[in-house]
């Protein structure tokens, strides 16, 4: 896992996941990785496209 | 026993489907297909995130709670050596993941089994972080089933002096 966090947005990314996999646990059939992972992809996206916003791209991941 | 019902077949038909679909999704339509690229930006991130969304729930809950004392730390006490063992390797230039994972693979039964219901502080946590760095960097044996670190070739000095 660790060796996948090269860069800070990453580990926001991890972080978050791993947080609201904690949140959601109560979720049945293991749903909570599903909205964890969910949760993380959407955050890193939003703060990707407000780090880069005229580029159009130029991911930092 | 042994029947088959009409829902089950109709299960079975559903899933197959629902199975085809999605693995001949990319190849079924004539034009190139691409993901846009917001999507291959996310893509990015969904590894580390699936491998958080794993990993953090175990280390930091047991039995479906997160810990509240530090009287069962041997999740929290494995995965802090192993991430500790991974970034000293990377920081010292290896490459080789596996060097960190054998001692701290070694080392966690040996831990589990040391006073399993017993208040550990964090320096008792830490003699397992010690004793893979040793393990690693001077390749000296070491056993972790009593708690502390022991060298194979100390009783050899004692029972000679």
């Amino acid at each position: 896992m660790l060796s996948l966090a090269t860069s800070p947005l990453r580990i926001v990314s991890m972080t978050v996941s791993g947080m609201a996999a904690v949140v959601a646990w109560a979720l049945p059939l293991k749903l909570n990785i599903v909205v964890a992972i969910a949760v993380a992809v959407t955050l890193a996206l939003i703060i990707d496209a407000q780090r880069t916003p005229h580029t159009g791209g130029g991911s930092h991941g | 026993m042994g029947e088959t019902d009409a829902w089950t077949l109709f299960t079975i038909v559903l899933m197959a489907g629902v199975t085809v679909l999605t693995r001949c999704l990319f190849f079924l339509s004539d034009k190139p297909w691409t993901l846009p690229h917001w999507a291959q930006r996310g893509l990015q991130y969904a590894p580390i995130a699936a491998l958080g969304a794993v990993v953090i729930p175990e280390v930091v809950m047991t039995q479906g709670a997160l810990i509240q004392t530090w009287q069962e730390p041997p999740p929290v006490c494995r995965g802090c050596r192993c991430g500790l063992v991974f970034l000293a390797q990377r920081r010292a230039g290896h490459h080789r993941h596996w060097h960190g994972c054998v001692p701290g693979l070694a080392v966690g039964p040996g831990l589990g089994a040391v006073k399993p219901r017993s208040r550990r502080s964090p320096v008792a946590c830490a003699e397992p972080i010690k004793a893979a760095f040793i393990q690693t960097r001077y390749r000296v044996p070491c056993r972790l089933a009593t708690g502390h670190i022991s060298y194979p070739h100390a009783h050899l000095n004692s029972t000679r002096s």
